[in-house]
């Protein structure tokens, strides 16, 4: 009796044989060209016509009389000539493959420099929050600071000059303000100017000139971060609502869109994604148990109003007669929905109403 | 050189048949390989195999795709080795994750119904039967999956759908050959 892998393993045999037709429409693109030219493969075979040019140059006239003869061999002697094309393959030097090693480390050392750039420039808003005397402790600038948790009043004042120097401030201006101290501080780095654009100094002094210190920090150190996707796809709504935390009621198509895709932001929110049979989005639905505006569409549109649609007041907005986006809550249950149309899709209010009834039928 | 030059070449048993054909057919045969053996070195010996079977087997026959004859040539012998190698243990690739959802084609024995599938012939014409009545995108899809043996973002990227898509276009039409299997009295 056979496994239920063994059957599998026939059908994929049996697959081997379907009709050329078929194998032909779906050729992956780009690989009917020579396998030489890429250089990282190189067969055995070619390595063998080589060798066999070159043995041929060096050949008497006996061998090239025999040639023709071999058409006339009959096929089992024809076959039996493997050494025609049973040659291993030498051992070649690859360029191709150093270079890409090359630029692999490259890259990665680029990429770690840049990491270790930020995290150094971030270190300090890090202490910053939790005291400013900490941060002038890593500058070195004031090393009283690191010892002195009775000067936090001054210290501040400290790191602001200390940040504004490595920013290059004018030390006349610090003079004009009436800080001799600043100023004669600031004089070896006039020159320097605003030539000096390290991260963590204008880092500092954002935070210090400001005075929006972790919020703009951060922000800033945000812009040199990468922000992980939060969105999850998923093979079932089951499965999306279960990450989610929240469960829908779907229309199972609307019109011609009756292919879904289920996103999830991890316990916050639940996205449908709703696609033509060529892929074509048609518009997508979220849910969340946010209250608020969840559609994440941030246009002006001409027109905003409140459609009352089944008991519910549903903030739609748009352009002319088309709705792009729709918003709704539901204060007790602790629940918003939104469903955004895809910029080339026409949906009518009467077409909002709709979908607004279908996925929220229980008020 | 067109295919028929080089078949000519081979009725020739003129030695250049066979780095013409590398010429042309080598990146795909080696893509086709390498799909399933996920090894450089294990798809170049299937590829010069396939071109040793080719030498054999041209003439007599004549094929009428030369591209797609190659192909089958290289696909059967880098699932024999594919085989052979996982005899006892699966592996990594397409190869192992394709056959977990073919297995779904083919559920547990039932009763009353066969242990054994039939003939591959037979098999062969069902798919093809199968394949006829899809349309030329989803069918595309398939074969993608189940020939070439190509991994599903690689099938998404090409075709320019997205991952999901393409999963749950699969996960559809294996549904659909199954019934179709059944239908037919070889589903087990």
């Amino acid at each position: 009796m056979l496994t239920r892998e063994e059957k599998a393993r026939q059908l994929l045999h049996a697959m081997t044989e379907i009709e050329d037709r078929y194998i032909a429409e779906a050729a992956p693109e780009n690989t009917e060209r020579s396998a030489a030219s890429e250089g990282a493969v190189e067969t055995a075979t070619l390595v063998q016509m080589k060798h066999a040019d070159v043995e041929k140059t060096k050949m008497d006239a006996q061998k090239e009389a025999e040639a023709p003869a071999k058409a006339d061999m009959p096929d089992e002697d024809r076959h039996s000539e493997p050494k025609v094309l049973y040659m291993k393959p030498q051992k070649r030097w690859k360029p191709m493959g150093i270079i890409a090693a090359a630029a692999v480390l490259v890259i990665g050392f680029g990429a770690y420099m840049k990491t270790e750039k930020a995290s150094n420039s971030m270190a300090p808003v890090a202490f910053v929050t939790g005291g400013s005397d900490m941060a002038r402790a890593i500058d070195g600038e004031d090393e009283k600071a690191a010892t002195g948790a009775d000067q936090d009043a001054t210290g501040a004042a400290a790191m602001e000059r200390s940040s504004r120097m490595e920013a290059g401030v004018d030390p006349g201006v610090a003079a004009a303000e009436g800080d001799p101290e600043m100023a004669a501080e600031a004089a070896p780095y006039a020159d320097q100017g605003m030539k000096e654009v390290d991260g963590s100094a204008r880092m500092k002094s954002a935070v210090t000139e400001t005075g929006a210190a972790p919020e703009a920090a951060s922000s800033d150190a945000q812009e040199r971060m990468q922000i992980a996707n939060p969105w999850s796809e998923f093979d079932s709504l089951e499965e999306a609502e279960a990450d989610a935390d929240v469960e829908i009621a779907l229309p199972e198509s609307y019109q011609r869109f009756d292919h879904r895709i289920y996103r999830a932001m991890r316990r916050e929110m639940l996205e449908v994604i709703y696609q033509d049979a060529d892929g074509q989005e048609g518009f997508r639905i979220r849910k969340s148990h946010d209250v608020g505006d969840i559609s994440g569409d941030y246009t002006s549109y001409a027109q905003e109003k409140t459609l009352t649609s089944g008991g519910r007041s549903v903030t739609i907005r748009g352009n002319g007669d088309t709705i792009s986006v729709a918003t709704w809550s539901n204060h007790s249950l602790n629940l918003s929905y939104a469903v955004c149309v895809a910029e080339d899709q026409h949906f009518t209010e009467d077409d909002i109403r709709s979908l607004v009834e279908a996925i929220d039928p229980d008020l | 050189m067109n295919d028929q030059d080089i078949l000519d070449l081979y009725f020739a048993r003129s030695e250049s048949a066979i780095s013409a054909t590398n010429e042309k057919y080598g990146k795909y045969c080696h893509t086709v390989a390498m799909n399933i053996l996920y090894s450089h070195e294990d798809s170049e010996e299937c590829v010069n195999d396939t071109w040793l079977r080719a030498w054999g087997a041209i003439p007599p026959k004549r094929p009428a795709m030369l591209r797609t004859f190659l192909g089958k040539i290289t696909r059967n012998l880098a699932l024999n080795r594919w085989e052979h190698a996982h005899a006892d243990k699966r592996g990594k690739g397409e190869t192992a994750a394709a056959l977990d959802e073919l297995a779904e084609c083919v559920a547990d024995t039932r009763a009353g119904q066969p242990d054994q599938l039939p003939e591959q012939l037979a098999l062969t014409e069902c798919i093809n039967r199968f394949l006829e009545h899809q349309k030329p995108e989803n069918r595309k899809l398939f074969v993608r999956r189940y020939w070439y043996l190509s991994e599903i973002k690689e099938i998404a990227g090409d075709y320019g759908f997205t991952e999901s898509k393409v999963k749950m276009t699969l996960s559809r039409m294996r549904a659909q050959l199954m019934a179709e299997l059944e239908k037919e009295g070889i589903s087990c």
